[in-house]
C-alpha cells in the first residue's frame, strides 16, 4: 500500500529530489547566495556527452541519432552536436581586433622593464621554434607572433583535446573517436517527473549506441544522471522501508490479537498519519522532500503504538470488553506519550535545516492525527470485539518483568551497568564525520563515466571558485587581473593547476592601453623589434607597413570591449564565467582547476575586496558540523524540559527512574557507533532525539500502567518490535545519512526496550550517569 | 588468302605477346614498386635499432622573403622514440614518441607540448617516427602512400587520410637512397617546409640519448 502511494507521489512534480534544498542557506551576503545560486541551478542543467566508437564515421553517425532522439524528447532547451563556427580554419577576427592588446606575462615584464633586446629575442624564438603554429596567415596578420605567444600561455587553460572535425567537437583517445554533444536541460534535473521521462530516452541511446556501433559508447558529465541514480535509489529504499514494514506489522498483529480487526483499523490511524503529515507539509511548504518520505514511512512505526496499546487491553479485561473503558485507561499513557514524541520532534524542527523542519512537520501533524484517529473513532469502531485469554506470550513477558520489579540489586549489575560501561566507553572512541557525501548515495557506473568523459574533454574544474564583482565591465575585468597575477603566482608555487578567467581574452580597458603604450616604440620605433627581427626573417617591407599602419589607426580608437567578446562565438566555452548584472555592478566567474591549498585561496579572497572565495561542499561540510553541536543541545535541553514535565507528575525519584530509560538507551546507541567504528554525525544526534521520545514513551506507558498489567508490556513489546522494523529497515540504506539515523535508532530503542520495565519500580535503586 | 593471313597472325600473335609482357610488366612495376620500395624500406629500418642524422630544416613560407634555416642533429632509438635537437640558431630539443612529443628541458625535464591545434607539426612529427622506425603499416594508417623508383633514388608521396590533417597538409613527399635523405611537407596554405637528413647511420651513435 505504502509503495504504491509512493509511486504516486512520485510522479508528482512537487516532490524534490535535490538533496541540497533540504539545508540552510550559506552564510553570505544575500546577495551573493543569490548569484551562487543562479550559477548552480544553471551549472545543474548542463550536460556534456560523448558519443563514442572505434572509428570515425561510426562515431558521427552514432552521434547525429543521438541528437536527433535527444531534440525529440524536448526536454533541451540548447543542444549542440555541431558548431560551425569552429570550423573555421582562419583567424578568427575576434583575434585580429585583439593581437595589439594581448601580451604574455613574461613579454609584459620585459617591456616594462626596459628588456627590449630579450623581447626581440623571444619572438626570434618562436619563429624557429617547432612546435609553435606559424603560418604565412598568422604572420601576415601578426609579425610579432605574440598571439601565438599569447595562446601557448593559456593552453593549461583550455581544453586541448577537443579538436574541431568538420564541425564536429571531436577527442581522440586509445584508439577510439569520440564526438561530443553539449546541452542544457530546460528544468532542474532534480524534478523527478523529468527524470522519469528523460531516463528512459538516455537508456534507448545507450543502447543503440553500444549496439549498432561497433565499440560503441554513451558517456556523460552532469548532475542529471547523479539525479536519476539517487531518485531510483531512494524509491527503492523507500519500497523496501515500506512493503518490509507493512508485511511485519500486518503479521504481528494478526498473530498477536488473532483477528483482522485490529489490522484493519490500525491500517485506517496510519493512513490517517501519513495522509495528515503530507497534507501538513503541502501546506507549510508546497512541496515534499524524498528524504522526509523515506523517514516519514517509518513513521508508521510510531503511531502504530496507539492503536497497539488500545487493543492489548484486550488481554486484561476478563469478561466485558467495554471500548470506551479500553480508552480511557490507555488514554493518559498514549497522551504522555503523544507529548514526548512531539517535544522530541519539536526539537528538530527548531534545527534551523529546512529538511529536519519538513520532517519534524510530517512527524508531529501525522502523530497527532493517528492519535485522533484513535481517540475519537476507535471506541466506536472496535465495540463489538471480544477479549483475548493470556497465553503463553504474555506470561513469558510477565516473566522477564518481573526480573525487574522488586529488588533492583540484581538487575541493575547485570544488566544496566555492563550497558553503561559499554556505552561510555564506546562513546569515547566516536570520531566525527561531517562530510557532504553523507548525504550522497554512490552510484559507482554514473561516477566512472563521469570521470571519465572529464578525463577526456581535460575540463576538471573544481567545484570551487572565484566570484568578483566589480562597479561595470572594465572594473571587475581590472579586479580579475590583479586576482589571476596572484593565481599565477600560485601556480608557479605548485598551489594550483589552472584557472579559467575572462581577463585572459578580454584584457581590460586599463590594460589594454598599457599594453598598447608599451608596444608602440617595438612595432612603429626605427629601433623597434618589428624593424629589428623583419630582415632577420624575411618579414616583407610590404607586411611590416601594413601592420605598423593598423596599429597606429587602432591606437586611436577605443579599447575592444566585453561585449565584442561575448557577442562572438569565440566567447562559446567560456560565457559561463560571464554572471552579468547584479544590483551592485556586474560579476564574474574565475574557475578553478587542481586545487592543493585551499586556505591560500581564502586567504586571498579576504585580502582582496570584491573577491569571494564560494565552495558549496566545503560550506556544507562546515554547516553539517556546526549543526551537529547544535543539535546536542538541542538534545539536552528537550531532556531537561521532558525531566520537568516529568517531575511535576512522578516526583523525583519517579521522573529519574524514567528518565534512565532513554538515557542509557541513548548512551548505549552512541556506545555501539563508536564500538562498530561507525562516525558520528548530526543525523546521529538526530536519532537521539527520537530514542529519547520513543524511550520515554515506554518507560512511561509502564509507570502509568502500574506492574499489574502485563498486557501493558505486551504492548509495549508489539511498539517496539514494529518501530525497530521501522527504523531499523532504514538501517540498510546506503546513503550514510539514512544508515546512520536508523542504526542509531535501532539500537536505542532496543535498549529502551529491554529496560522499560525499570521505570515501574518505585525505587531508586538503579545508579544512572 | 591463307598465305596472307599467316604472317598477320604471327604478327598479331607476336604483338600480342609482347604486349602482354609488356602489360604485365609495368603493371607488376607499378604495383610491385609501391610494395618493393616499402619492403625495402622496411627491411633496411627495421634491422637497426638506433639511427643518428643531422638535419636541416627550411621553412618556405609565403608571407616571409626569405626561408627560416635551422640546423640540428636527430637520434632516433626504437625503445623510446626520436629526439629531435635543433642547435642552431636557437637551442631547442623535443622528444618524439608513439603517443606523445615532449620538449625537454635543459635538465632533462620533459613537458608535453600543448598542440592543440597544429596538426601540421603533429602529423610531421609522426611521418618522421614510423619512417625511422620502419613501421609501413603505420604510415599506411595515417597517409594514403604512393611510391616510386629509379635506379638510385626510391621515393614516396604521403596524402593524409584524416580530413583534419588534410585541410593543414596537402601533401608529404620523401626521398632517399638508403635511409631517408629528403622530406617535403607542403601545407594546404602553399607554405612548405623542407627538411634534409644528412650522414643518416646506424653506427656510431650515442646510446640512451633519448630518455
Amino acid at each position: 500500500m505504502l509503495g504504491w502511494l509512493a509511486f504516486r507521489v512520485f510522479s508528482a512534480p512537487f516532490v524534490n529530489t535535490n538533496l541540497l534544498s533540504l539545508l540552510p542557506a550559506a552564510e553570505l551576503d544575500p546577495a551573493i547566495t543569490e548569484v551562487v545560486g543562479k550559477v548552480q541551478k544553471r551549472f545543474e542543467r548542463q550536460m556534456v556527452w560523448l558519443v563514442g566508437a572505434d572509428d570515425r564515421d561510426s562515431a558521427r553517425a552514432a552521434a547525429r541519432r543521438a541528437y536527433n532522439r535527444l531534440v525529440a524528447s524536448g526536454e533541451f532547451e540548447e543542444l549542440y552536436l555541431t558548431h560551425p563556427e569552429a570550423q573555421a580554419q582562419k583567424l578568427p577576427d575576434y583575434f585580429k581586433d585583439l593581437r595589439f592588446s594581448l601580451l604574455t606575462e613574461q613579454a609584459y615584464k620585459q617591456l616594462a622593464q626596459g628588456q627590449a633586446g630579450e623581447f626581440a629575442q623571444d619572438i626570434l624564438k618562436r619563429y624557429f621554434s617547432a612546435g609553435s603554429p606559424l603560418t604565412s596567415e598568422i604572420v601576415d596578420v601578426d609579425p610579432l607572433l605574440l598571439l601565438p605567444a599569447y595562446w601557448g600561455t593559456l593552453t593549461a587553460n583550455v581544453a586541448a583535446q577537443i579538436e574541431s572535425d568538420d564541425g564536429m567537437l571531436t577527442v581522440r583517445d586509445a584508439g577510439k573517436v569520440y564526438v561530443l554533444l553539449t546541452a542544457r536541460l530546460k528544468e532542474t534535473p532534480f524534478a523527478s517527473s523529468m527524470q522519469g521521462r528523460i531516463a528512459p530516452v538516455l537508456e534507448a541511446i545507450a543502447a543503440f549506441v553500444s549496439h549498432d556501433y561497433r565499440g560503441g559508447l554513451f558517456i556523460g558529465a552532469g548532475v542529471l544522471p547523479h539525479a536519476i541514480a539517487g531518485t531510483r535509489r531512494a524509491i527503492d529504499e523507500i519500497s523496501t522501508v515500506g512493503v518490509w514494514s507493512v508485511v511485519g506489522i500486518v503479521l504481528l498483529m494478526i498473530f498477536v490479537f488473532r483477528s483482522t480487526v485490529p489490522l484493519v483499523l490500525s491500517i485506517v490511524s496510519i493512513s490517517v498519519g501519513v495522509a495528515g503529515g503530507l497534507a501538513t507539509c503541502l501546506v507549510l511548504f508546497g512541496q515534499v522532500h524524498l528524504l522526509t518520505l523515506v523517514i516519514g514511512s517509518s513513521l508508521l512505526g510510531i503511531s502504530i503504538d496507539y492503536s497497539i496499546h488500545f487493543f492489548c487491553r484486550r488481554f486484561d479485561f476478563g469478561e466485558a470488553w467495554n471500548s470506551a473503558q479500553a480508552l480511557r485507561q490507555v488514554l493518559p499513557g498514549i497522551s504522555m506519550g503523544l507529548l514526548t514524541s512531539v517535544i522530541g520532534f519539536v526539537g528538530l524542527w527548531l534545527a534551523p535545516f529546512h529538511g529536519m523542519r519538513e520532517i519534524a512537520a510530517f512527524s508531529i501533524a501525522g502523530l497527532c492525527f493517528a492519535f485522533g484517529c484513535v481517540v475519537a473513532w476507535y471506541p466506536m469502531a472496535a465495540r463489538g470485539m471480544g477479549t483475548l485469554r493470556r497465553d503463553l506470550l504474555l506470561r513469558g513477558l510477565a516473566r522477564y518483568r518481573t526480573f525487574w520489579t522488586g529488588n533492583l540489586r540484581r538487575p541493575a549489575l547485570l544488566v544496566l551497568l555492563p550497558l553503561v560501561v559499554l556505552g561510555g566507553f564506546g562513546s569515547t572512541r566516536l570520531v566525527a564525520e561531517d562530510n557532504i557525501r553523507l548525504l550522497q548515495a554512490p552510484d559507482q557506473s554514473v561516477i566512472a563515466a563521469e570521470k571519465r568523459t572529464r578525463d577526456l574533454i581535460g575540463r576538471n574544474l573544481s567545484s570551487q571558485f572565484f566570484l568578483v564583482e566589480g562597479v561595470d565591465a572594465a572594473d571587475v575585468l581590472r579586479r580579475e587581473e590583479s586576482l589571476t597575477a596572484q593565481l599565477r603566482d600560485l601556480m608557479h608555487a605548485g598551489r594550483l593547476s589552472g584557472y579559467q578567467a575572462i581577463s585572459d581574452f578580454v584584457p581590460s580597458p586599463a590594460r589594454q592601453l598599457e599594453v598598447r603604450a608599451l608596444l608602440k616604440p617595438q612595432i612603429v620605433g626605427e629601433d623597434g623589434a618589428l624593424a629589428k627581427i623583419a630582415p632577420l626573417v624575411g618579414v616583407t617591407d610590404e607586411v611590416r607597413q601594413r601592420y605598423a599602419d593598423a596599429f597606429v589607426s587602432q591606437d586611436n580608437q577605443q579599447t575592444v570591449p566585453l561585449t565584442r567578446w561575448l557577442d562572438d562565438a569565440v566567447s562559446g566555452p567560456y560565457r559561463h564565467l560571464w554572471v552579468g548584472g547584479s544590483s551592485q555592478g556586474v560579476m564574474t566567474i574565475v574557475g578553478l582547476k587542481g586545487i592543493f591549498d585551499i586556505a591560500a585561496l581564502k586567504d586571498l579572497a579576504n585580502r582582496m575586496p570584491q573577491v569571494h572565495f564560494v565552495d558549496p561542499a566545503g560550506q556544507i561540510s562546515a554547516l553539517f558540523a556546526k549543526y551537529r553541536h547544535q543539535a546536542a543541545w538541542l538534545t539536552l535541553g528537550s531532556y531537561v524540559v521532558v525531566t520537568i514535565i516529568l517531575i511535576l507528575r512522578y516526583g523525583l525519584f519517579g521522573s529519574l527512574a524514567v528518565l534512565s530509560v532513554p538515557v542509557c538507551a541513548a548512551l548505549f546507541s552512541l556506545g555501539c557507533a563508536g564500538l562498530l567504528g561507525e562516525p558520528i554525525n548530526l543525523f546521529n544526534v538526530m536519532a537521539l532525539l527520537l530514542v529519547l521520545g520513543v524511550g520515554i514513551d515506554y518507560a512511561i506507558f509502564f509507570r502509568e500502567m502500574g506492574s499489574d498489567h502485563d498486557s501493558t508490556f505486551l504492548a509495549i513489546a508489539l511498539s517496539s518490535v514494529t518501530t525497530m522494523l521501522a527504523f531499523g529497515l532504514l538501517a540498510l540504506s546506503t546513503t550514510p545519512a539514512v544508515h546512520s539515523f536508523g542504526l542509531s535508532i535501532l539500537i536505542g530503542i532496543i535498549v529502551a526496550f529491554l529496560l522499560a520495565p525499570m521505570a515501574g519500580s518505585r525505587l531508586d535503586l538503579g545508579r544512572r550517569r | 588468302m591463307i598465305r596472307l593471313v599467316l604472317p598477320c597472325w604471327r604478327t598479331g600473335l607476336v604483338a600480342l605477346i609482347l604486349c602482354a609482357l609488356h602489360g604485365l610488366a609495368s603493371c607488376s612495376a607499378s604495383a610491385g614498386t609501391k610494395e618493393d620500395v616499402l619492403g625495402e624500406l622496411h627491411a633496411t629500418l627495421s634491422k637497426t635499432d638506433i639511427l643518428c642524422a643531422d638535419f636541416v630544416q627550411q621553412r618556405l613560407l609565403k608571407a616571409l622573403s626569405r626561408p627560416l634555416v635551422s640546423r640540428g642533429e636527430l637520434t632516433f632509438e626504437r625503445a623510446t622514440g626520436v629526439r629531435w635537437s635543433v642547435k642552431e640558431p636557437f637551442a631547442d630539443t623535443m622528444l618524439i614518441t608513439e603517443t606523445e612529443i615532449f620538449s625537454l628541458g635543459a635538465d632533462g625535464s620533459r613537458t608535453p607540448m600543448a598542440l592543440g591545434g597544429n596538426a601540421v607539426f603533429r602529423a610531421m612529427a609522426q611521418a618522421i617516427l614510423s619512417l625511422l622506425s620502419g613501421d609501413m603499416a603505420d604510415l599506411s594508417g595515417a597517409f594514403d602512400i604512393s611510391a616510386d623508383r629509379d635506379a638510385e633514388r626510391w621515393s614516396l608521396g604521403l596524402v593524409p587520410t584524416t580530413p583534419m590533417v588534410l585541410k593543414a597538409i596537402s601533401r608529404i613527399g620523401v626521398t632517399g637512397r638508403g635511409y631517408i635523405e629528403t622530406m617535403d611537407i607542403i601545407e594546404a596554405s602553399g607554405d612548405l617546409t623542407r627538411l634534409e637528413f644528412s650522414g643518416m647511420t646506424s653506427t656510431n651513435c650515442a646510446r640512451g640519448q633519448v630518455k
